[in-house]
């Protein structure tokens, strides 16, 4: 056996190996964080790369994921599962640990009590701790294979974050550059500047009114970001992927160990650690990178890059993940029904999680909130008064939720077949159930072949007998998940965000039991030792390797081809920079490193000094700052034309509050500019005509700023030669 | 498809009836030849074979379709009456073996089939039941057409494989079909240009999925001692057969990885000389299970139908399937080869012969349908790199020869082949000589399209031949290989598992289901695509020529082929149609004698622009030359498309001259035309003019000597 051999060479003891599958965890999400962190300052040399909020942000990502992983060893002494009941598990904990952080963040950016250094370096040491441990069970040769696996997954994962146009760790540079970047990044951070700035969730484009939207991560990134000393938009190229990439693909590798460890039976057989269960890392890498070509996988529906490039998604996925997980705890270890922990998972646990998911991540919530149900139902609690009054009061907690986070444009409309018809390419239609699940469909035809069920009678009983509630759970999700963009249409493909959740669900628990399953199979009769190599080649392994080699080449181009793709960006960027300094390409260097020569470039470009005199309105005070409202003439058409593709006129105005932190007086697009009904615009009025000069009177402006609860106005003007300037409007409110 | 066009009865039935004679004709001469031996089942000889008798019939029309010019009598009447007697003699006799039900559903299915076939040889511009129509309306045809209708009338009239733009020069290519279209459009009585639209459908598409599916039938009969169920009955066998044809995963995928549904249907020289290929193996199959061959021979003595088979028929099928197309010569010579090593045939004195005729009948044959033009060098992974995008190329190997890996994988699990040394044993002793065989014709037929680059993705007949001799010993092992797939019984049977509570029914049925059920539908979609493609393309047609005559408001596609069928307005479309002048008169020409066409060259100027602009594809006018003898049957004198046209180095084009400068006033003088016409026997010249009008004028110049 494999996995025992190993065992035996590497001193892992059977005691040990739940302990060392956390850690394996961790070691993991660290090694992941790190080389995201790495890989930022490494893209970023010759720009301003200051090195503190790059360690700062691998700290807060340590933090999270060694920290819990050290507070549940000591509190459940050493890793006895059966202690560990919810609130002592590495999930919840993980959980706590991301409130802690985020309260922390509040304390810096609301008092001025910054604990950063506290955080990282607690991350960092926790990160440590756990490593020299791990790494004291491994031989070298086996630990640097190890440590390599998830090096090459960070580099991967770094390559899909950032070489879409949507992050990018030169992301400004490249908006001062031609402005060719996404403009979700600029709503997504308008956001959360304004909660940051006016404590209104609003994108801050004519005054700040309510925006509907799940604003929940754009409000914890924006704390972080204040615990780090840097603007949301910088942070939300470094911090998002740094801290929530390792953090989802944590909670996904966590979900696999504490499912192995709390709920699977081996057998009888030795358990494989899980630093050496090859068979679950390679379902892991075949789910995550995929083993056909990701335009086949986008044929499908099946969106590799999302995963990573939605922050809501990334941030609320591990959020529902660990949440699903403690609940699981929570249902499996509740022996004494009156115990106090009961009131407080059902109390508190349960509604503040609703509440929260539902602020991360709409989806999240619907789909918790639904798995609960089910899980009351198929199991008869309802029946317990406790219970139902929990569920009645997540009922109201999500409706609630829901009314605060819904976005009235994402729906539009009851469209049969809506995401089929949209984002799965012609004539694979049919195949979308079976590719689109698969991994919901691996995990349930692996279970039901484990469980011996032959029949629909016995699915039945198994389920009733709650033998298959995972089952149950995790078909349930994929149903439930499939349901809103198979009738409603959800603009812009979000609906992937609802089917897509199982695959995350699915893939946990196939790691979890893909090894047993395939130490089960029939195996035919062993030849002697003393075969010829012929007579040890078996057929079946060249048909499996003829199978498999195009599977595996297809994943080495998945792998490579992201972070070629984000290498190619990011040296193009710098290229056209030493084009602008003067620089011909026979002159430049191959690093393209020369700090002088990039800021040089950067200078000469269209947009740097506005972007730089907006990113200069950050420095105002913060007192000053809560009363200031910014106004950007029409006139200023180095703003208004910043994009360099005309039909994204109705994006720009989200660059002001995103740079500046500061909401826009007047801020709707021009009047000919054709407006999306989505990224909350409609809670604007559009312009009935061209902005008029008497609209840009002082008088006028008041008169709209003191509307909106403003006394000052930022004013920025183009120029003659498009010099950009400032000056301020006093619009003289008592206090002001 | 032709309502309200010109649509004479006859003209299908025709076709129909040669295809009849051509399907029957095996069936029927087994029973015949069963019934004068007064046996109950043929004789195991190979020359009663099915294949070998499949393969004769075809012959047999064909040089009745030669004779009829020299003898001057026509004896279609006979074959039609023949076929149809012997088709009807069939049907009946099948339908009433069986349970009423089964034979409907699977004559259903062939209707249902037959439409799917009818949408992919007519839903392109390469074949169109409107294909005349087409050319008058807009000039929006395929110049493959053109240039093969050409051949075919040169071939049929002047007897020289030639396209006939300027003489008559010999051009090297596999021109197998044209001939058997010309003799067949003898035999018919039809204009080749039409025979390639109507005849070639109607006879060889069955021909080509009969010959697939004969060769099953044989290869599985030769390993049962007792009856196998019917065809009929095996719902696995058909969905086998329709997952081949039409594809499981969507059209746009399998061209992705080169896997094209359309192109075997759509060449002609495919379509005939696959399943002659496919025959000419289960002729092979039939001789060396001759039983009473085999026993002769080992007590020493050569029977004649082993010279025959050795010295006759291996050395000329090969040949011939090079004549139909080159690919088939270049697989079938290996395969021949590696047959002839692998049963040890240099033992035997007619196999020996035999080889050494093959060498010399390839390496002639070869030299006379291979086009110099096609010779462009080494190029690596061209078929690849052209027609696969770069992120499939892994998948290439595996899905491009998926057939061929699944039979081999079925085979290899069937003869109990478990280690790499349990394969060599097989290997030893000529158990698995089938999967030997189609992995020959697998790697032969990859490797042109990996070396070499070949002009219009043609590397891909190289490489699919495989896929259908893998189908056709996929059908012959249908249940077994279903089983194989995982479905532990035939098809309908899983079905009645349904019965009874929902509760019995099994989680593997389910998953199966599950499984199955998407594949299903896509064969559905797929079959969709090409008949809906043929209908929204002639609708499409009838539309142009209704707005010609300024009806406003038209439906459009599917909707126009409903609609648009008043035979008056599609008259006056076409009578209004740029190119009707152009076509009309030309297609009156086609009626000249035969004898009187031998001598008589056609000019047309190269100021008629109605006729050199005729096409009206993008780069059409390297191809304006084959209009008018695909049309005519006339060879063309001084026919080169214009001065200053990029002319394609492929179809031939490379056999004349082209023009060094524009066609002059003395160039077209009498003289100049008839120096030009005599190398080739022609003394006789018809110039085309073409009025403002469209009308064409003819002009006739007889030269020195003529009568």
């Amino acid at each position: 056996m494999p996995g025992q051999q190993l065992i035996q060479r590497e001193a892992v003891s059977e005691l040990t190996i739940a302990a060392d599958d956390r850690d394996t965890v961790v070691v993991f999400a660290t090694v992941v964080a790190s080389v995201l962190a790495a890989l930022y300052y490494i893209s970023r040399i010759g720009f301003d790369n200051p090195a503190s909020p790059v360690v700062e942000t691998l700290g807060l990502s340590l933090f999270l994921s060694a920290s819990p992983r050290l507070s549940a060893r000591l509190l459940t002494r050493a890793d006895n599962d059966a202690e560990a009941t919810w609130w002592r598990s590495q999930p919840f904990l993980t959980l706590a640990a991301i409130t802690l952080v985020a309260l922390a963040g509040v304390l810096a950016v609301r008092l001025g009590i910054n604990l950063i250094l506290l955080f990282s370096l607690a991350g960092i040491a926790s990160a440590l701790i756990v490593l020299v441990r791990w790494l004291r069970l491994g031989t070298v040769t086996g630990n640097v294979a190890r440590l390599a696996c998830p090096a090459g997954f960070g580099v991967w994962v770094a390559g899909v974050a950032w070489s879409s146009r949507h992050k990018s760790p030169v992301f400004w540079e490249a908006l001062v550059y031609n402005g060719n970047v996404h403009h979700d990044p600029f709503y997504f951070v308008s956001i959360g500047n304004m909660m940051q700035t006016y404590g209104v969730p609003s994108t801050g484009i004519d005054g700040i009114p309510y925006t509907p939207y799940h604003y929940g991560a754009a409000w914890l990134f924006a704390q972080l970001a204040g615990m780090v000393h840097t603007d949301l938009l910088s942070f939300f190229n470094l911090g998002f992927p740094v801290i929530a990439i390792p953090l989802l693909f944590g909670s996904v590798l966590l979900i696999a160990v504490e499912w192995k460890h709390r709920v699977r039976a081996t057998g009888g057989q030795p358990a494989i650690p899980f630093r050496s269960d090859w068979l679950a890392w390679a379902v892991f890498l075949v789910a995550t990178i995929g083993v056909v070509p990701s335009i086949g996988l986008d044929a499908l529906g099946v969106w590799i890059r999302h995963v990573v490039i939605s922050e809501s998604y990334v941030t609320g996925l591990p959020c529902f993940l660990l949440a699903l997980a403690t609940a699981g705890i929570f249902w499996q270890q509740r022996r004494n029904a009156r115990a106090p922990g009961n009131a407080i998972f059902l109390y508190a646990f349960l509604p503040l999680a609703i509440v929260v998911l539902g602020f991360l991540k709409i989806s999240t919530m619907v789909l918790f909130l639904g798995v609960v149900i089910v899980v009351t139902l198929l199991t008869g609690q309802w029946r317990t008064p406790r219970i139902t009054v929990s569920m009645l009061l997540l009922l109201v907690l999500s409706a609630v939720t829901y009314r605060f986070v819904s976005v009235p444009g994402q729906n539009q409309g009851i469209v049969p077949f809506a995401y089929v018809r949209s984002s799965v390419l012609g004539g694979w239609w049919p195949f979308f159930l079976l590719l689109h699940f698969l991994w919901s469909w691996l995990y349930v035809g692996g279970r039901l072949r484990e469980a011996g069920v032959r029949n629909l009678g016995e699915l039945s009983d198994g389920i009733g007998s709650h033998r298959l509630l995972d089952v149950a759970i995790v078909a349930f999700i994929a149903l439930a998940g499939l349901l809103p963009g198979e009738l409603i249409d959800i603009h812009g493909g979000s609906a992937f965000y609802f089917s897509d959740m199982q695959r995350w669900t699915a893939l946990p628990l196939v790691m979890a039991c893909v090894s047993q399953w395939v130490r089960v199979l029939p195996r035919s009769d062993r030849k002697p030792e003393n075969t010829s190599l012929l007579q040890r080649i078996r057929v079946g392994h060249v048909w499996a390797v003829v199978v498999l080699l195009p599977l595996v080449a297809a994943f080495a181009i998945n792998a490579i081809q992201f972070p070629a793709s984000a290498a190619s960006v990011n040296l193009s960027l710098r290229r056209a920079l030493y084009r602008q300094a003067g620089l011909t390409p026979e002159q430049s260097p191959p690093m393209l490193t020369d700090a002088r020569v990039l800021d040089a470039g950067l200078r000469r470009s269209n947009s740097y000094q506005l972007l730089a005199t907006l990113k200069g309105l950050r420095e105002l005070p913060p007192a000053t700052r809560t009363k200031s409202v910014l106004f950007i003439p029409q006139s200023v058409t180095r703003f208004w034309h910043i994009f360099p593709e005309a039909e994204r006129c109705t994006f720009v105005p989200f660059v002001g509050p995103a740079v500046s932190g500061l909401a826009l007086l007047d801020g709707m697009p021009p009047s000919d500019c054709p407006i999306s009904n989505q990224y909350s615009l409609p809670v604007y009025q559009k312009r009935r005509g061209p902005q008029s000069e008497s609209d840009t009177e002082p008088s006028a402006l008041c008169v709209k700023a003191k509307a909106k609860g403003f006394a000052r106005i930022v004013v920025i003007e183009q120029g003659a030669n498009n010099a950009i300037g400032v000056h301020t409007i006093s619009c003289g409110v008592r206090g002001d | 498809m032709r309502l309200g066009f010109s649509n004479p009865l006859s003209a299908v039935a025709k076709p129909v009836a040669l295809a009849w004679f051509i399907l029957a004709f095996p069936v029927a001469s087994r029973w015949a030849l069963a019934s004068r031996r007064r046996e109950k089942a043929p004789s195991a000889a190979w020359t009663s074979s099915y294949a070998f008798l499949s393969l004769l019939g075809l012959t047999i029309t064909a040089f009745l379709g030669r004779l009829v010019p020299v003898i001057g009598i026509n004896p279609f009447p006979v074959i039609a009456l023949i076929g149809v007697v012997a088709f009807a003699l069939i049907l009946i006799r099948w339908i009433t073996s069986a349970p009423f039900w089964r034979s409907a559903t699977v004559l259903s299915l062939s209707v249902v089939f037959g439409g799917w076939a009818a949408g992919v040889v007519w839903g392109r511009i390469y074949k169109n039941p409107l294909f005349l129509e087409n050319l008058m309306l807009d000039g929006k045809v395929h110049h493959d057409t053109l240039h093969l209708a050409s051949f075919a009338n040169m071939l049929r009239n002047y007897h020289v494989a030639s396209t006939g733009i300027d003489g008559i020069p010999y051009i090297p290519y596999h021109w197998g079909t044209p001939w058997l279209f010309a003799q067949w459009s003898n035999l018919i009585g039809s204009r080749v240009i039409d025979f390639y639209q109507l005849g070639f459908p109607v006879t060889m598409i069955p021909f080509f999925f009969a010959g697939v599916l004969a060769f099953a039938v044989g290869f599985r009969e030769r390993r049962r001692t007792e009856p196998a169920d019917p065809f009929r009955t095996s719902l696995s066998v058909w969905l086998i057969f329709l997952a081949a044809c039409i594809g499981v995963i969507p059209l746009a995928s399998l061209d992705a990885l080169g896997v094209w549904t359309s192109n075997y249907l759509i060449s002609e020289s495919y379509t005939v000389a696959v399943p002659a290929a496919i025959l000419v193996m289960g002729v092979a199959i039939a001789f060396f299970d001759d039983a009473t061959r085999v026993e002769q021979s080992a007590r020493g003595r050569v029977p004649l139908s082993e010279w025959l088979f050795y010295v006759a028929f291996a050395p000329l099928a090969v040949i011939g399937l090079g004549y139909l197309k080159i690919s088939l010569i270049l697989l079938a010579f290996p395969v021949a080869l590696y047959a002839f090593l692998r049963l040890r045939l240099w033992t035997r004195l007619p196999a020996v012969v035999s080889a050494v005729l093959l060498i010399v009948g390839c390496y002639v044959a070869y030299r006379r349908v291979s086009l110099p033009g096609h010779y462009e060098g080494f190029a690596r992974f061209d078929f690849m790199k052209t027609y696969v995008p770069l992120v499939w190329w892994p998948f290439f190997f595996l899905v491009h020869l998926a057939w061929s890996w699944a039979y081999a994988a079925f085979r290899l699990r069937q003869a109990n082949v478990n280690t790499l040394s349990d394969l060599r044993a097989k290997l030893g002793d000529r158990s698995l000589l089938d999967v030997e065989v189609l992995a020959v014709v697998a790697l032969f037929g990859l490797a042109p399209g990996l070396l070499l680059h070949i002009d219009g993705g043609s590397a891909f007949y190289f490489s699919d031949v495989q896929r259908w001799i893998a189908l056709a010993l996929l059908l012959s092992f249908g249940p077994e290989f279903i089983r194989f797939l995982g479905f532990a019984r035939d098809l309908p049977s899983v079905y009645s598992e349904r019965q009874g509570s929902w509760r019995n029914v099994s989680t593997a049925t389910v998953l199966r289901w599950f499984i199955a059920v998407p594949l299903l539908v896509t064969i559905a979609v797929n079959a969709a695509v090409w008949p809906a493609r043929m209908v929204r393309a002639n609708g499409e047609t009838r539309r142009g020529l209704y707005a010609l005559e300024g009806y406003q408001g038209l439906p459009a596609g599917i909707h126009a082929w409903l609609r648009l069928r008043d035979p008056v307005n599609l008259a006056r479309g076409l009578a209004a149609s740029p190119n009707y002048g152009v076509t009309t008169g030309l297609a009156s020409l086609a009626a000249f004698d035969v004898t009187s066409r031998r001598q008589t060259a056609l000019f047309i100027p190269q100021t008629q622009t109605a006729y050199w602009t005729a096409l009206t594809r993008p780069g059409a006018c390297t191809y304006q030359s084959f209009i008018a003898p695909a049309i005519t049957g006339m060879a063309m004198i001084d026919g080169m498309p214009a001065y200053g046209c990029p002319l394609s180095r492929y179809y031939g084009l490379g056999a004349f001259h082209p023009r060094s400068r524009p066609q002059t006033n003395s160039d077209t003088q009498p003289a100049a035309l008839c120096a030009r016409a005599k190398p080739w026997g022609m003394s006789r010249i018809v110039v085309a003019t073409f009025a403002w009008t469209g009308v064409m004028q003819l002009s006739l110049i007889k030269c020195q000597g003529s009568n």
